[in-house]
C-alpha cells in the first residue's frame, strides 16, 4: 500500500487511545490512518500492521507546492453545507438571491489542474457546531471529494467518535452509513477520472494577484451550474481547447505566447475568448463588432469573437454570468429542473459514449418537487445510482428534441449515468 | 372585514379606504364591453394554429388589428425557468406555452404585422430573453423565425431603449397614478398580453391583466431598485418590497404612491396595482392559454393543493377586463364576485377595480361570447371538470 492514490484515509479520533478500536475499520474501505501526533506506540504499532500511517504535509491551497510529492493535501477546504448566518439562523443569500453554498468542487478541479496526475486530498477545520453533524453531513463531505476526483479523510466529530467507541446504537448506525457510502464511492471512482464535460475553459495561473479572483470565478461558475474545465498558462496546450466553445482568460497580465497562439487559432475557427485588455492585445486581426455589451467591447476575429472587458474584473459572479451568456446557454450540455441547491459535476467517458452527472445536495433536504435532468443530446439509456438505493433504470422522456429523466428522491448524493446514442 | 383581511382592523381599513380619492371607487357604468372569443384546443400540436386563427377570426380577424403595426407581445414567464410543478414542464403549468406564442406570432406576421417584439420581465434577472428561455428548455429560434422582424426583449431594465416610458393611470389610479415602463410598451401600436389561465395566491386569478404586472421594471419596482433613479444593475430579486408589501416606494424618478397610509397588505395592494397597470397601459389584444395549465395557484412555489390540469381552452378578446371576466367564468368562478367570495376569498377583485377605472366591464350580460359558449367551456378549477 505504498501509493497515495490507493489510500482511503481516516483521521484517527484523538480520543481513541485503545488499539482495540481498530476493529471498527475491519469492515470498511479505509486503509490509511492519520494518527494524531500523540498516538501511543502501542496504537501506532497496531495500526501500522494493517494500515498505511503516513505523515501528511497539509498545505493551504494558495501556498501549496503543486510540484512536490505525489500527494497534494489541501487543508483549507470548507465543510460542504448550506452557508448559514449564525446570528440569524438564516441561509446567506448570494448575488442571485440563491443561497450561498460552502462547496469544494471548484477547489478540487483547480488542484487537479495544477497538479495533474497527483493524488488530491482535502480537509477543513471542524465545523463550528460539530455536535450537530448528521450522517448526511459525513456522506456529503466524503461524496463531494470523491465526485470531483479527490479524497477527504473521514473526520468524526469528538462526540460521535466517543459514542461509537462505546457502541452507542445511533453512532454505530451513522458509522455503518458512512462506511457504506465510502465503500460505494470507492467502487465508482471512474466517473471522476473521466474528463469534465464542459464548453467553457477557465485559464489562470491562480497565483499572486490572480489567486482570489480566479478562484472565485471557479466557485461562482460552479454555483451557476456552469460546467468548466481549468487550464494553467504555464502548461497550456492546444488540446486544452478540445470541445471548448469559450475560453475565459482571467489573469490581468499579458498573455504568454504559448497561450496566445492556440487561442488565436481557437478564435479564428469560431471560439469566443473573454479577457481583459492587457491579455487581449495578444490577439491579432480583431475588428470591432456591431454587437454591444454593457461590460465588454466585442470584436470579431475570423469566425469567432473576442470580448474584452471594459474595466478590470470587479464582480466574479457577474463575470461568470457574462461568460455563460456570451457563450450562450445553448451550450449547456445538461440542465437541471427543481435543483434548488444541488450542484452537478458532469464528466464524459474516454470514448465519449457515456456521461456521468454527479449531483450533490448541499441543503441535505430533498427538493419539494421532483428533480429532472434534461439534455439536447440523444440518450439511449439512463441509470440512477445512489449509495443507499443501488441502481435504477430511468425512463427517458423525449419532448421537442430533448431528452429528460426524472430522478427518484435522494438524500445528499446521486449519480445519473447517460448512455448516448451519438456521442458528443 | 378583519376576517377577510388578516392583519388589518376594521378601523384601519376604513381609515385607509376613506383616504382614497372618490374617483377610485367610481361606479362602473361607463366601462366598455367587447366580444370575447372561446375555442377548444386539445393540445399544442398541429391543431393549435388553425384553432387560434378561428379564435381571432371570431373577433374580426387579426388584419384589422395588426396590419402595418408594431406589436409587443407580453408573455408570462413567472418564476424561475428551472422550477417545475413536479415533472410538469413550466409551459404545461405556469408559463405561456411557446407554441401559443409562436403560432400567434406567425398569424400576426401573416396578417401584416410590421414588427413584433416578444417581451417579458424575466424572473429576477436582466438576461436577454433568448438566454432566459433556454433555461426552460425552449429554443428561441422558432419564435424568432415565426414571422419577419421578430425580436425579444427582457423589460426588467431599460433594455434597448434610451429612457423609460411613462404611462398615466386614468382617474388617478387606485395606488399608482402612473408607471414608468420599458420602451417596448410605448413603441408599439398594439400591446398583446398572452397569459395563462390560472388561479393566483394574491389576486384570486391571474389572466391577461395580472400578466402585465411583470412589465414593471425591476430597476424601478424591484427589490433592489434604485432609490432616486432606476438602477440598471439592480434587476434581480422580485417585486415584493415595493409592490407587494409597500415597504418602500419605487425609484423616486417614477410616479409615487398616492397614499402611503393605505393598507400595506399584498392582497389589498396587488389587485389595485394590477388594475392600475391595466388602465395605464391598456392591452389591445388579450389571449389566454388554458390548454394545459395548473390549478391551485400561479406557480409551483404556492402552498396548497397544486395540480397540472388540461382545460383544453383558448380565450381571446380585445378588452382585457372583458376577456379576463369570461376566463374567470370559464374557470368556474363568478367574475362579479367581490372580496370574500371565490376566487377572491382573501383579496379584492382586480376585475372590479379595473372596471372602476373604466378599463372594461366584467358583467357577462354585457359581453358577447363568440365560439364555444361559457357553459360548454367550463372547467372548474375547484372541484374538477364541469
Amino acid at each position: 500500500m505504498s501509493s497515495s492514490s490507493e489510500w482511503i484515509p481516516l483521521e484517527w479520533p484523538a480520543s481513541w487511545k485503545d488499539p482495540a478500536l481498530l476493529k471498527h475499520l475491519d469492515a470498511g474501505p479505509f486503509n490509511c490512518l492519520l494518527l494524531p501526533p500523540d498516538a501511543s506506540p502501542d496504537l501506532r504499532a497496531a495500526a501500522e500492521k494493517k494500515f498505511a500511517c503516513p505523515t501528511v504535509a497539509w498545505q493551504k491551497a494558495e501556498e501549496a507546492d503543486w510540484q512536490k510529492g505525489d500527494l497534494i493535501a489541501i487543508k483549507d477546504g470548507v465543510w460542504p453545507d448550506l452557508s448559514m448566518k449564525e446570528s440569524a439562523g438564516d441561509a446567506q443569500a448570494g448575488p442571485t438571491g440563491a443561497p450561498w453554498l460552502d462547496a469544494n468542487g471548484w477547489l478540487i478541479q483547480m488542484a487537479r489542474c495544477r497538479a495533474p496526475g497527483k493524488t488530491i486530498w482535502i480537509r477543513s477545520d471542524p465545523p463550528e457546531h460539530a455536535e450537530r453533524l448528521t450522517p448526511d453531513h459525513y456522506v456529503l463531505a466524503l461524496s463531494e471529494a470523491s465526485a470531483y476526483g479527490a479524497r477527504r479523510p473521514l473526520w468524526l466529530a469528538p462526540a460521535h467518535a466517543d459514542a461509537l467507541s462505546r457502541g452507542v446504537g445511533a453512532a454505530v448506525n451513522t458509522w455503518d452509513r458512512i462506511v457504506k457510502a465510502a465503500r460505494w464511492q470507492e467502487e465508482h471512482r471512474n466517473w471522476a477520472q473521466w474528463t469534465p464535460f464542459a464548453r467553457l475553459l477557465i485559464i489562470s495561473d491562480f497565483s499572486g494577484p490572480n489567486a482570489y479572483h480566479a478562484s472565485e470565478v471557479l466557485n461562482l461558475s460552479a454555483r451557476r451550474s456552469l460546467s468548466f474545465r481549468v487550464a494553467e498558462p504555464g502548461r497550456f496546450a492546444a488540446a486544452d481547447l478540445g470541445g471548448i466553445k469559450a475560453a475565459l482568460y482571467v489573469d490581468a497580465q499579458p498573455m504568454p505566447a504559448p497561450v496566445a497562439a492556440p487561442l488565436q487559432k481557437f478564435v479564428e475557427s469560431g471560439g469566443l475568448l473573454l479577457c481583459m485588455k492587457g491579455p487581449g492585445a495578444a490577439i491579432r486581426n480583431a475588428r470591432p463588432s456591431r454587437e454591444t455589451h454593457p461590460r465588454f467591447d466585442l470584436f470579431e476575429c475570423g469566425k469567432g469573437r473576442v470580448a474584452v472587458s471594459k474595466t478590470e474584473w470587479e464582480d466574479q459572479y457577474v463575470l461568470a454570468q457574462d461568460a455563460h451568456l456570451l457563450m450562450s446557454r445553448r451550450n449547456d450540455a445538461v440542465r437541471l429542473f427543481n435543483a434548488g441547491s444541488l450542484m452537478l459535476y458532469h464528466t464524459a467517458s474516454p470514448d465519449g459514449k457515456t456521461w456521468a452527472v454527479q449531483l450533490l445536495n448541499y441543503t441535505r433536504f430533498a427538493p419539494a418537487h421532483s428533480v429532472s435532468v434534461q439534455t439536447w443530446q440523444a440518450v439511449k439509456s439512463a441509470r440512477f445510482l445512489t449509495p443507499e438505493g443501488g441502481t435504477a433504470v430511468l425512463e427517458i422522456h423525449r419532448d421537442t428534441g430533448q431528452y429528460e429523466v426524472y430522478l427518484p428522491r435522494f438524500s445528499v448524493y446521486a449519480a445519473v449515468e447517460l448512455e448516448l446514442t451519438n456521442h458528443a | 372585514m378583519p376576517d377577510s383581511c388578516p392583519g388589518i382592523t376594521r378601523r384601519g381599513f376604513l381609515s385607509a379606504a376613506s383616504a382614497l380619492p372618490f374617483s377610485s371607487v367610481l361606479p362602473a357604468n361607463a366601462a366598455p364591453a367587447s366580444t370575447v372569443s372561446i375555442a377548444r384546443c386539445p393540445d399544442y400540436g398541429p391543431a393549435l394554429t388553425p384553432v387560434l386563427r378561428t379564435l381571432f377570426d371570431q373577433l374580426g380577424g387579426l388584419a384589422g388589428i395588426v396590419r402595418g403595426k408594431t406589436v409587443s407581445i407580453k408573455i408570462n414567464l413567472t418564476g424561475s425557468p428551472s422550477q417545475r410543478l413536479g415533472t410538469t414542464p413550466a409551459e404545461h403549468a405556469q408559463y405561456t406555452h411557446p407554441a401559443v406564442v409562436g403560432a400567434t406570432v406567425r398569424l400576426m406576421g401573416e396578417a401584416g404585422a410590421k414588427r413584433i417584439r416578444i417581451v417579458e420581465g424575466c424572473f429576477a434577472c436582466d438576461e436577454p430573453m433568448e438566454e432566459f428561455i433556454l433555461q426552460a428548455g425552449w429554443d428561441p429560434m422558432p419564435l424568432l423565425n415565426a414571422a419577419q422582424r421578430v425580436e425579444m426583449e427582457n423589460t426588467n431594465t431599460l433594455g434597448k431603449g434610451r429612457r423609460y416610458a411613462r404611462f398615466a393611470t386614468p382617474k388617478g389610479g387606485h395606488i399608482f397614478p402612473g408607471f414608468d415602463l420599458n420602451h417596448a410598451y410605448e413603441e408599439c401600436d398594439v400591446l398583446v398580453s398572452i397569459a395563462k389561465l390560472k388561479e393566483h395566491a394574491t389576486c384570486g386569478v391571474t389572466l391577461s391583466m395580472k400578466n402585465m404586472f411583470g412589465a414593471t421594471p425591476l430597476t424601478i419596482y424591484g427589490d433592489h431598485a434604485g432609490k432616486d433613479e432606476p438602477d440598471e444593475n439592480g434587476a434581480r430579486g422580485g417585486r415584493g418590497t415595493i409592490m407587494h408589501s409597500g415597504a418602500r416606494g419605487p425609484a423616486t424618478s417614477a410616479p409615487q404612491e398616492k397614499d402611503p397610509r393605505s393598507p400595506r397588505m399584498d392582497k389589498w395592494r396587488m389587485p389595485r396595482i394590477v388594475a392600475d397597470i391595466a388602465a395605464a397601459r391598456p392591452i389591445q389584444f388579450a389571449i389566454i392559454d388554458g390548454i394545459y395549465t395548473m390549478s391551485g395557484g400561479e406557480g409551483p412555489w404556492n402552498h396548497g393543493p397544486l395540480r397540472a390540469v388540461r382545460p383544453g381552452i383558448l380565450i381571446a378578446g380585445t378588452n382585457a377586463v372583458c376577456t379576463d371576466s369570461v376566463a374567470t367564468a370559464v374557470m368556474g368562478f363568478d367574475p362579479m364576485a367581490v372580496r370574500g367570495t371565490a376566487p377572491f376569498e382573501a383579496c379584492d377583485s382586480s376585475l372590479l377595480l379595473a372596471e372602476q377605472l373604466g378599463a372594461g366591464t366584467r358583467d357577462l350580460s354585457k359581453i358577447e361570447v363568440a365560439g364555444v359558449p361559457i357553459k360548454d367551456a367550463l372547467f372548474r378549477f375547484r372541484g374538477g371538470k364541469a
